[in-house]
């Protein structure tokens, strides 16, 4: 009676103190969840220990604390040692969201702890229980008492059960034995009576039945709920050793299959990355002299975008790169020097027709202290492969989610500039090198394409796509002879010639392949399931999103069920591969159908990709998005070939005075071998004659013909492929300089 | 024997039953109350009196009660419940077919009282 009153008092003492960390947590709008809840609980067993210490009934003495007596203070330690183990675990797992192994540590340890008491009290009771204290044992001769207690400790029930059964023989034995006289007759007849007892174990078994029958409804429902949930546990823990005992095993080198399938089977002379690596070498840094020099002339710099920024920068450039200032602000100088990188790269992203006299003086110094790299990649486009070594940047070099593309931002750095002075060029009358300037970049453009990386492929239109735009706007900007038109056409047609303009899936296919083998147990006991390292490290770039996932998951039953399907059945790693085999077929086969035919089909790609990797995890989080690179990708094709007619048309004007009235007409001539396809109309781009010029548009991503009228930015100019409004490629737009 | 621990172990439970609509009875009793009634023909050992008590008690056909007796020592009470007695009732039934059939075929050799 004692202890369930003990047990009580501690028990309301934890829910007042959950209950009070509940309040908490709700006022601070469970900004630190579960933090409140926790302190809580510790809170009310704490001001329960003291109450009960105040009122005497726990004392800790110096020899409790030496032998640790005192259940209470065992449980404690229990719980303290979780909590430790917890911290342990917080550093060790980065994945988990925190506190989740402070939690799980102090309540294992309280659990356990707990556990370890109540078995303890049980024990010292049976042990009462069977020497048979208070239940009548004491009159009966001890061989006697000694069947007894055998009886009942085989019969291995509950003791309360035990007890009425103990106190039911021992009455009948005495009540057997009441007549014997002596101690003598006694012994004599206990000794009968024990002889014809019969088994021990099967009367202990017999009577376990016949009781276990005899329990109410409630108590066998719960008997066997705590068995069900017995049984649950055991299986649970049997998951999870099996779970947690699988490892990864890499059987593959993914990042040397790419190597070799980007590799072509050429002489290292024919390979344009060299160059390219070199010409990223000696693309400068903004120097000092230049820096200081957009200082001086900031308001030419400036624009909308960034007036402040280059305002506030302008004062610190005087101070920090003047001579005098050199020693002493290193550090200072080289963020000064990130922050002007960022406004002028703005600067070099505009077209050359786009920037005030002033901004292309301060160009064309950039572009003279640029023209090594510029050569260079000049030179590397010539050249008719380009490949290189991917590597991994992490301690291991085979990791495909480590290969680093450091240079693509250099790269695009180079391709604005040759923008830039191909612009300047043709200012300067120099067309043919100005043209030259851009096949260059177009080429620059091809080589990043093929079997690489899709981010690569699409740097690599976008070099495609500002290198035929730049033709078209020198082309309409200035009067170019006929002689040059009819080269630069047919230099461009070779160049294009036999361009499927797809994009390959592959690397990002093997990238996939890469993780699934390091992100999958693999093979016997523990195999094929997600190996949670990998997926914790892949995770900790987002451990921000996880730690709100886990938390949403947790106070969100209807996620319960998702939760543990992702935990404990999701698919192994033959179906991911599967999986993540249709997805890259069902993306390959789409980007051989232009945007017009996925139209005309009826085919919504974004839904039916979802659905192949719908209940896929690993693959909801690391496929990627694709749908838009098909767009990006025949945007360009219909850029090339809008390109392409545009100048077959303008030689046509020039050798005959006029334009033709329709593309037919051109073909005919010889002009153009076909009609350049709309790749979302599906039929060719719309061409119109208008006597003194001409209008070739595609009707756009909306699909409807707008009469060649495009949308327009917040500028006013032509804003090309949004989605309303048609995409114009000539006459180009009539660019007014900014003053 | 075998056929005789068979035969017991069958009609203990009605045994009981009848013993125990005379009144409740703590074990011990019991025990003594058949041997006397059947003449020390039939005797119910612990291994079988008390199994077969909670069998009958899980059943609802007795029901158990402790009970302080004038020595102070607590006993169980077991006393027969309706259940029980409609159950006696029914096997005292079979019980008497069962003794007709075997004096039909015995030719009266066993009579029953």
């Amino acid at each position: 009676m004692k202890i369930k009153k003990l047990f009580v008092r501690r028990l309301i003492a934890i829910i007042l103190g959950l209950c009070a960390g509940i309040v908490m947590e709700f006022d601070t709008s469970g900004l630190i969840f579960p933090t409140f809840l926790i302190i809580g609980v510790l809170a009310g067993i704490f001001v329960e220990i003291v109450i009960e210490v105040i009122r005497g009934t726990l004392t800790i003495t110096r020899e409790d604390l030496r032998k640790m007596k005192n259940p209470v203070l065992r449980i404690l330690v229990a719980t303290s040692i979780g909590l430790l183990a917890g911290i342990v675990l917080e550093h060790i797992a980065i994945w988990a969201a925190f506190p989740l192994f402070f939690i799980l540590g102090v309540f294992a340890g309280a659990a356990f702890g707990t556990t370890i008491e109540l078995v303890r009290y049980s024990r010292s009771m049976r042990r009462t229980f069977l020497e048979g204290k208070g239940l009548g044992m004491e009159h009966l001769p001890v061989s006697t008492a000694e069947l007894i207690r055998l009886v009942i400790k085989k019969m291995r029930y509950r003791r309360k059960v035990c007890q009425d059964v103990q106190e039911e023989l021992a009455a009948h034995f005495e009540d057997e034995l009441k007549d014997c006289e002596t101690d003598g007759d006694r012994r004599q007849k206990a000794k009968a009576l024990i002889a014809g007892f019969g088994d021990v174990k099967l009367l202990a078994v017999l009577l376990r039945r016949a009781k276990k029958r005899c329990r109410p409804l409630w108590r066998t429902m719960v008997a066997r709920t705590f068995q069900t949930v017995g049984v649950l546990i055991l299986c649970f823990i049997f998951y999870m050793v099996w779970f947690l005992t699988g490892k990864p095993v890499i059987t593959t080198n993914y990042v040397a299959e790419l190597n070799k399938k980007v590799r072509p089977s050429a002489d290292e002379s024919l390979n344009a990355a060299p160059l390219y690596l070199r010409a990223v070498g000696l693309q400068k840094e903004l120097s000092d002299d230049f820096i200081l020099f957009l200082a001086e002339n900031r308001q030419v710099v400036v624009d909308e975008t960034f007036p402040q920024r280059i305002e506030v920068l302008a004062g610190k450039i005087d101070r920090v790169f003047s001579d005098r200032g050199q020693k002493d602000f290193q550090e200072e100088r080289q963020g000064i020097r990130d922050e002007v990188s960022k406004v002028f790269d703005e600067l070099q992203k505009k077209k050359y027709n786009e920037l005030t006299i002033e901004q292309k003086n301060i160009s064309k110094r950039w572009i003279q202290e640029q023209e090594d790299a510029l050569e260079l990649v000049v030179e590397g486009s010539r050249r008719p492969y380009y490949w290189r070594t991917y590597k991994s940047g992490g301690d291991n070099p085979d990791v495909m989610l480590g290969v680093l593309l450091p240079n693509l931002s250099d790269f695009r750095r180079l391709a604005y500039v040759l923008r830039l002075r191909a612009g300047l060029r043709a200012e300067q009358g120099r067309y043919e090198e100005a043209f030259d300037d851009m096949k260059s970049c177009y080429c620059f453009g091809q080589h990043l394409r093929g079997d690489k990386f899709l981010v690569e492929q699409l740097v690599g239109m976008a070099f495609e796509v500002i290198s035929v735009q730049t033709i078209r706007d020198i082309a309409g900007r200035y009067k170019i002879d006929s002689k040059l038109l009819t080269d630069i056409h047919r230099n461009f047609e070779q160049i294009i010639a036999g361009e499927d303009f797809i994009t390959s899936l592959e690397a990002e296919r093997l990238f996939i392949y890469d993780e699934i083998q390091r992100c999958f147990t693999d093979g016997r006991f523990g195999g094929g399931h997600l190996y949670l390292s990998r997926i914790s490290a892949l995770a900790s770039d987002y451990q921000d999103d996880v730690e709100e996932m886990v938390i949403e998951t947790i106070f969100s039953p209807q996620q319960w069920p998702r939760a543990v399907k992702v935990l404990f059945a999701h698919p192994d790693k033959e179906q991911t591969r599967e999986t993540a085999d249709r997805y890259y077929d069902f993306w390959t086969r789409l980007y051989r159908k232009t945007p017009g035919q996925i139209k005309a089909e009826g085919i919504d790609a974004e839904k039916e990709a979802l659905e192949i990797i719908e209940g896929n995890i690993f693959l909801q989080i690391l496929a990627p998005a694709l749908t838009r690179v098909n767009i990006i990708a025949y945007r360009r094709k219909t850029e090339v070939h809008a390109t392409v007619a545009v100048l077959a048309l303008l030689r046509y004007q020039k050798d005959k005075g006029s334009f033709p009235e329709d593309l037919e007409q051109l073909i005919s001539a010889g002009y153009l071998k076909q009609p350049p396809d709309d790749v979302f109309s599906e039929k060719p781009l719309v061409y119109r004659n208008t006597e003194e010029d001409f209008i070739l548009y595609s009707v756009g991503p909306d699909f409807i013909d707008d009469g060649g009228v495009s949308s327009k930015d917040r500028k006013g100019q032509d804003a090309p492929w949004r989605e309303d409004g048609d995409t114009i490629f000539w006459p180009v737009a009539k660019l007014q300089a900014l003053k | 024997m075998k056929f005789e621990s068979q035969l017991l172990k069958g009609i203990a439970p009605v045994v009981v039953l009848e013993v125990l609509s005379r009144g409740p009875m703590y074990g011990y009793e019991l025990s003594q109350a058949i041997e006397q009634r059947s003449s020390q023909i039939l005797t119910l050992g612990k291994g079988t009196l008390y199994p077969l008590l909670y069998n009958l008690e899980a059943k609802k056909l007795v029901k158990g009660r402790w009970e302080n007796n004038q020595s102070s020592r607590k006993r169980r009470y077991y006393s027969i419940t309706g259940r029980g007695k409609d159950q006696l009732a029914k096997q005292k039934a079979q019980l008497k077919e069962l003794t007709t059939g075997l004096n039909l075929v015995f030719g009266g050799a066993i009579a029953m009282a």
